[in-house]
């Protein structure tokens, strides 16, 4: 399985408790300048920082909340890969950056 | 030897060295020469290259006048300041942001505003004010140079932020509250700096959240004609004592 990593340049913050991924000015062409996510995409992103990978993430999620489906998750979780991968804002590790 | 010339944004000098001679006198008022050949900020000339193909119609002067805002908004960012594109403008004591792409009407609504009501409220810039965060939770508004095509501003005033009003033309007169939710991203993409670091990038998003945070949101989809600034007038005099979101 391709594993994940977040990409250099793109950075969370919080705006009036909105979650906020930001690409910095050498990224501009590559991926969206400014991106809101919610708590819980927030949350995987910081475990993506950490360098997580699927499995990881699905621990870490089932470590702080409750969760009833692990395939769901599973799928939760893969979407959210999917779409920041989508948004370039991830790297995989057949990627350089 | 090249000469040094500086302007003062929010308390703060900046010099800059200029690549075209005239440049300077676009500044006008705001800037003044000084000694040394130390400086901020200067245009390279691949930017300016960069700038002759956004800009065609202009002189190198205006183009690099043009392409230093977002240069010094960037500088501005290392004391947590930055230049937000809007019509920046004083009513009774407090200062508000129309916030808007260019030809949205923003000075539309301005000069709708005077004529209507003459005296009631005056021009700190017409394009691109500095925001400036306080200890003391105020947010600073301040004049700068750039004062858009009809060149309204006045050099010496600055006012605490009452509020921000995004502009939206459209075939109806309707304004609404703006959660700060649905701010973040319209605010993000009106602030002239995209920055390069990570540390430039906590610092824009700081002053975003106290731009955010300190003072009333609106929404404002509008035709522009004078009942449309009745709106607007009535929901800025009506909100003058206002703080917080709400």
């Amino acid at each position: 399985m391709v594993k994940y990593r977040t990409r250099p340049g793109i950075v969370l913050t919080d705006i009036c408790g909105e979650n906020i991924l930001v690409a910095a000015s050498s990224l501009t062409n590559l991926c969206p300048y400014v991106t809101q996510i919610n708590e819980p995409s927030a949350f995987l992103w910081k475990q993506l920082e950490k360098g997580a990978d699927t499995e990881q993430l699905i621990a870490a999620v089932e470590a702080e909340f409750e969760v009833d489906d692990r395939e769901a998750l599973r799928t939760v979780i893969e979407d959210f890969i999917k779409q920041m991968a989508g948004l370039n804002y991830l790297l995989s590790d057949e990627q350089k950056g | 030897m090249k000469r040094v010339f500086a302007v003062e944004y929010a308390g703060h000098e900046v010099r800059y060295s200029f690549l075209c001679r005239r440049t300077w006198l676009n500044f006008r008022s705001y800037i003044r020469p000084v000694a040394g050949e130390e400086f901020d900020i200067c245009a390279t000339p691949e930017l300016m290259e960069t700038g002759r193909k956004l800009l065609p119609e202009y002189r190198d002067d205006y183009v690099e006048y043009r392409l230093l805002i977002e240069l010094t908004s960037r500088h501005l960012l290392k004391w947590g300041c930055c230049i937000f594109h809007s019509a920046a403008f004083v009513c009774k004591g407090k200062a508000w942001l129309l916030a808007a792409p260019s030809g949205t009407g923003k000075t539309t609504q301005f000069l709708n505003w005077c004529q209507l009501h003459p005296g009631e409220i005056e021009m700190i810039t017409g394009d691109m004010p500095v925001i400036e965060p306080r200890e003391d939770g105020t947010v600073m508004i301040h004049s700068t140079p750039w004062c858009g095509k009809e060149n309204f501003g006045n050099k010496d005033l600055r006012a605490p932020l009452g509020g921000v009003i995004l502009l939206e033309q459209g075939g109806e007169n309707r304004l609404e509250p703006l959660e700060p939710r649905e701010a973040v991203i319209p605010f993000f993409n009106q602030a002239i700096v995209t920055p390069g670091t990570e540390t430039e990038i906590r610092a824009l998003a700081k002053v975003m959240d106290r731009l955010i945070g300190a003072g009333k949101l609106a929404k404002f989809i509008n035709k522009g004609d004078d009942p449309s600034t009745e709106i607007l007038r009535a929901f800025i005099i009506g909100n003058r004592e206002g703080g917080a979101n709400g």
